[in-house]
Parts: C-alpha cells; sequence; structure tokens
C-alpha cells in the first residue's frame, strides 16, 4: 500500500515537471502560433547560469552559492534575457511568417544556442549539487518520499495556481487570452503585439528556469543538451493535450509523465528498457483517436 | 464638405498578386455616417481592413486627422481613436463580456473616463450589464454586435469603422443594431464609416454613400441623390445603358 502511494507521488512529481515545461512550449505557441523548439535550450541555460563560465572540466558555482530565493530569481532573470534577445534578433523580425518558417527559425536558434554553450562552457557534462537538503526522504507516517519530488509536486501546483490567477485577473493576462484567440481582433483594439508577444517569452523563460533547477537537483549535471530531452516531451504533451490550449498542455505534461513512471512500474522487467517506445506508442494511438489533442482551443481562428 | 477627419487616397491593395482594391478614394467628415456598398468580392471589407492598418496599401494613402496612418500597425491605429467593429463581430469567446469591453481600454490613460464609459455602455445595454461576467460565447448574435460595438466604443473611438452589421442577425435585430449605429452618432458624436450589402439599407442609415465594385468606386453621393435608388442599382450591378459611370470624389 505504502509503496503504491509512494510510486503515485512519484509518477505525479515526474508529471508536474513536465506539465511546467508544457505550459512554457503552449503559452509561446498560444499568442505566436511558434512552437518553439529553442525552449529546451532556454531550460539548459537555466542551470548554466549557475556556475562560471569557463572551459575547466569541474564547475566552479557562482550563482549556484547564493541562497535559494536569490538563486532562483537570478537563473529566472538570465532565461528571460535570453529569451527577450531571442525574441527581437530572430522571431521579430518573422511576425509575418508562417507557422513552419518560424519553427525551423527555432531549430536554428536552439543549434546556435547548444554551441554558444559548447564554446563557452566546453562540450562535457559537469557535476553541479544544488540544495543537497532535498535529496533527503521526508517521512510521512511509513511513507518515506524524496523531499525533492514533494518540493516539485508544491512547486508545479502553486506557479499553476499563480498563472490562473495572472490570467484572469491581470490585464496583461488578459489581453494574452484575447491575443491567444484572435490576435489581429485585439490589435484592432489597441493591444500591442510585441508587449503580448514579450510577456509570453518572459513568462515561458521563467517556467524554463524552474524546470530547469528542479531538473538538476534530480540529475546533478549540466550538459549542453539537457533541455532536449525535456523539449521533446513538453512538445509531445502540448500536441496531445491539444494545441493552444493551456489546459491541455498542463494534463498532456502529467499524462506523459505519470504514465511513463507507472508503464516503468507495470511492465514485466524484460519490456522496462522499451517504456519510451509504449509512452510514445500510447502518444501515436491517442493522436489516431483524437487527432485535434485531448482538449481542443477555442482559437480556431488564423492569425494574421 | 470640409475637412475631413479620415480621407483615403487612391489605394491600392494586393492580396499576393490578386489586387482586391485598385484605386479608391474616399473621405468622411467628422459627425458623418458613410456607407459602403457593393456586391460581395467588391473590396469593402479589404478597404476598411487597410484603414485599420491590419493591410498595407501598395500605393496610396490614408491619413486619419491631418496625419498620414497607412503603414502604422493596427495597434496604432486603434490607439489614434479608429476602432473596429469586424465582420462576424469576432468576440472574444473565452473572455467574458467585462472582459472583452476592457480590451480595447488598457492603453488609454484616462481610466476615470474608461470607468464612466463603461457605466454608460451597461445603462444603454442592459443585456450586456446583466451578463457582464457570462463568455461572450455564450452570447447571441445580436448580444455580440451590441458587445463588439461596446467594446470599440470603449477604445475611446473618434471613428468607428463597422463591416457588415446586419450579417446572420434577425430582422429585427438588424433594426435594433442600426438605431444603436445612429445613437452613437447622436449621442456620442462618432463617425461612422459602415460597410453594408444592402443599398436600401445604406441609403436608409447614411448621409453618403460610396458604390464599391471590383475593387473601384463605381458612383458616390448623397442619401437624398441616391434616393430614387436607379443609378445606385447601375452602379452595384454593373450594367446601364451608358456602361458604368466613374464619379471619383475630388480630394
Amino acid at each position: 500500500m505504502t509503496s503504491a502511494l509512494q510510486i503515485l507521488i512519484d509518477a505525479i512529481s515526474v508529471g508536474s515537471l513536465y506539465a511546467l515545461a508544457a505550459l512554457g512550449v503552449g503559452l509561446v505557441f498560444g499568442v505566436l502560433r511558434l512552437v518553439n523548439f529553442a525552449y529546451g535550450d532556454f531550460i539548459t541555460v537555466g542551470s548554466y547560469a549557475l556556475i562560471v563560465p569557463s572551459a575547466s572540466i569541474t564547475a566552479i558555482l557562482f550563482i549556484g552559492n547564493w541562497p535559494w530565493p536569490l538563486l532562483v530569481v537570478a537563473s529566472a532573470i538570465i532565461v528571460m534575457i535570453v529569451a527577450l534577445i531571442c525574441d527581437f534578433v530572430v522571431f521579430r523580425p518573422l511576425r509575418q511568417a508562417s507557422p513552419a518558417v518560424l519553427m525551423i527559425a527555432s531549430f536554428g536558434l536552439s543549434y546556435i544556442i547548444q554551441n554558444a554553450i559548447i564554446i563557452i562552457y566546453n562540450a562535457r557534462p559537469k557535476a553541479i549539487g544544488i540544495w543537497p537538503g532535498l535529496a533527503e526522504a521526508i517521512a510521512i507516517g511509513d511513507l518515506r518520499v524524496p523531499g525533492l519530488q514533494v518540493v516539485t509536486i508544491i512547486v508545479a501546483l502553486g506557479l499553476l495556481a499563480a498563472l490562473v490567477l495572472f490570467l484572469r485577473k491581470s490585464r496583461f493576462g488578459v489581453q494574452m487570452r484575447a491575443a491567444a484567440e484572435d490576435f489581429q481582433m485585439a490589435r484592432m483594439l489597441g493591444v500591442q503585439a510585441n508587449t503580448v508577444i514579450g510577456t509570453a517569452f518572459v513568462i515561458s523563460a521563467f517556467l524554463a528556469a524552474i524546470v530547469s533547477l528542479l531538473f538538476l537537483c534530480q540529475v546533478g549535471v549540466v550538459s549542453f543538451h539537457m533541455g532536449t530531452q525535456l523539449m521533446l516531451i513538453a512538445f509531445i504533451a502540448t500536441v496531445i493535450g491539444g494545441m493552444g490550449s493551456l489546459v491541455g498542455a498542463v494534463v498532456g505534461g502529467y499524462a506523459i509523465g505519470i504514465g511513463g513512471t507507472l508503464l516503468q512500474v507495470m511492465l514485466p522487467e524484460n519490456l522496462r528498457y522499451f517504456r519510451d517506445a509504449f509512452v510514445f506508442g500510447a502518444v501515436i494511438v491517442i493522436l489516431l483517436v483524437r487527432p485535434q489533442g485531448l482538449l481542443v482551443a477555442r482559437a480556431a481562428r488564423e492569425r494574421v | 464638405m470640409t475637412a475631413a477627419m479620415l480621407e483615403v487616397a487612391d489605394i491600392h491593395v494586393h492580396y499576393g498578386r490578386l489586387a482586391a482594391v485598385r484605386g479608391v478614394s474616399l473621405a468622411v467628415a467628422p459627425g458623418e455616417i458613410v456607407c459602403l456598398v457593393g456586391p460581395n468580392g467588391a473590396g469593402k471589407s479589404t478597404t476598411l481592413l487597410t484603414i485599420a492598418g491590419v493591410l498595407t496599401p501598395t500605393q496610396g494613402s490614408v491619413s486619419f486627422d491631418g496625419s498620414p496612418i497607412a503603414g502604422l500597425s493596427a495597434e496604432a491605429v486603434a490607439r489614434r481613436g479608429l476602432s473596429m467593429v469586424p465582420e462576424g463581430r469576432r468576440v472574444f469567446s473565452s473572455l467574458n463580456v467585462e472582459e472583452n469591453l476592457r480590451i480595447g481600454t488598457y492603453g488609454r490613460r484616462d481610466q476615470q473616463a474608461v470607468e464612466r464609459e463603461l457605466t454608460r455602455i451597461y445603462d444603454e445595454f442592459p443585456v450586456l450589464a446583466n451578463r457582464r461576467s457570462m463568455r461572450a460565447a455564450k452570447l447571441s448574435g445580436g448580444e455580440q454586435q451590441q458587445l463588439a460595438i461596446g467594446r470599440a466604443l470603449l477604445t475611446g473611438a473618434k471613428l468607428m469603422l463597422v463591416d457588415e452589421p446586419s450579417l446572420g442577425l434577425a430582422p429585427m435585430m438588424v433594426e435594433r443594431v442600426y438605431d444603436i449605429l445612429s445613437d452613437v452618432r447622436e449621442k456620442r458624436g462618432v463617425t461612422l464609416l459602415i460597410v453594408e450589402e444592402s443599398t436600401e439599407r445604406a441609403v436608409d442609415v447614411a448621409d453618403r454613400v460610396y458604390v464599391l465594385r471590383r475593387g473601384l468606386i463605381e458612383l458616390e453621393g448623397t442619401s437624398e441623390e441616391l434616393a430614387d435608388g436607379e443609378r445606385l442599382h447601375e452602379a452595384y450591378f454593373g450594367f446601364g445603358a451608358a456602361g458604368p459611370s466613374r464619379e471619383v470624389p475630388a480630394s
């Protein structure tokens, strides 16, 4: 019984991480119709921000040594700046371009960021230990859960709640929702496109930084491609959730996280190695049954 | 007609290689109601979207309150007081009524005026007041049209561009919508440029009418001049003994 509960908490914590990453992808897609593959590299940047830029094999912590609130804020600000520069330099000149062009541009951007990291930091993975306290288990009765899992779940729920409040109550949130539904109409009413898109990039970058730090705690190593796998999962989560639907992105993230973790436990031992094949097989089945995704976004209108 | 509020001079607009508007000139004076009529595909909506800054003319100029606006972004045009009530209404269906109304107010400095205007709109459109926290998707067509008009007014519109307000509405609702539009001019002094498919209704509500066909202005005149309808129909359908007349207003 307790072990079932432990597995469940593990599954929810993995799902939480994926849901946050998927939200970051979904927010930018909602307003810009851009599947930003450089988002994975925003995640990577969030962790590299902690160490001193150098090619040395051992990581020298700088921001990584700061007290946690400062560390989180500093990492987030650095990722936000990178995201805003990317928008300004790459995506802003492409505002009239088709979603396919935007996506290809984001692939290019992704390679540029990865190679910049290789040039500055060296291609080898580096071990970074932050917040060792989180590795300790928290005992709740008979239940012993890693602190990191509990923190991940709480952080995800907190950020989801904050994001819902932001989108419902703040003027930027309302403008973002309007723009996600019909950008051209919003602009004809005076909503400034670049402000809305910039806000989407900033929130997306903030989520990338949080995902990065939680993921780093889990793996303890930074590498230039650490965000790639997360980006792939986040993208798939937004697709099965329904492109353009934020609730769908969250549902998709949790579905993949929880599904993957449960498969890991429930598959016969000799099949576990092929777990990802089962996960992605399930994704294909979902898309065959519901090509529009689990939840359909209300924005049906084409953006100009 | 003195000092036009909106002046469109010889604009050409293309979708790719297709010319949708091929040299349209028109002018709207402060406080006027002007109708742009014409058959399907005449370029009416294209003209409106070009004025609103969504489309950029390949040639020609648009000026509003004496300054050129062609080439400005849609949001910049809106912030100068030119507001759109689009074809098909395009209310934000996932936003509630009040959010829809407020969406155009965030760029405004005069927040007190915004609150006054909002109260006034709720007074004049009680339907909206009763449904202020309901999602716009749940409103009927006529209610959505009122919402779209209120939303445009709240941007601080001096001139409202209205694209086929009667489309898809029951005849009684059409009457109501046109009453509202007349009120908007009478009570608030907002100038109106309305796209309409029906020549009868255009002559009925407008001070002046332009007939647009195949991307060109075929005829222009005051409603009195065009009241008998004969020249209007000739221009509209493009047949007549002397062929289509080309009375482009001197600007």
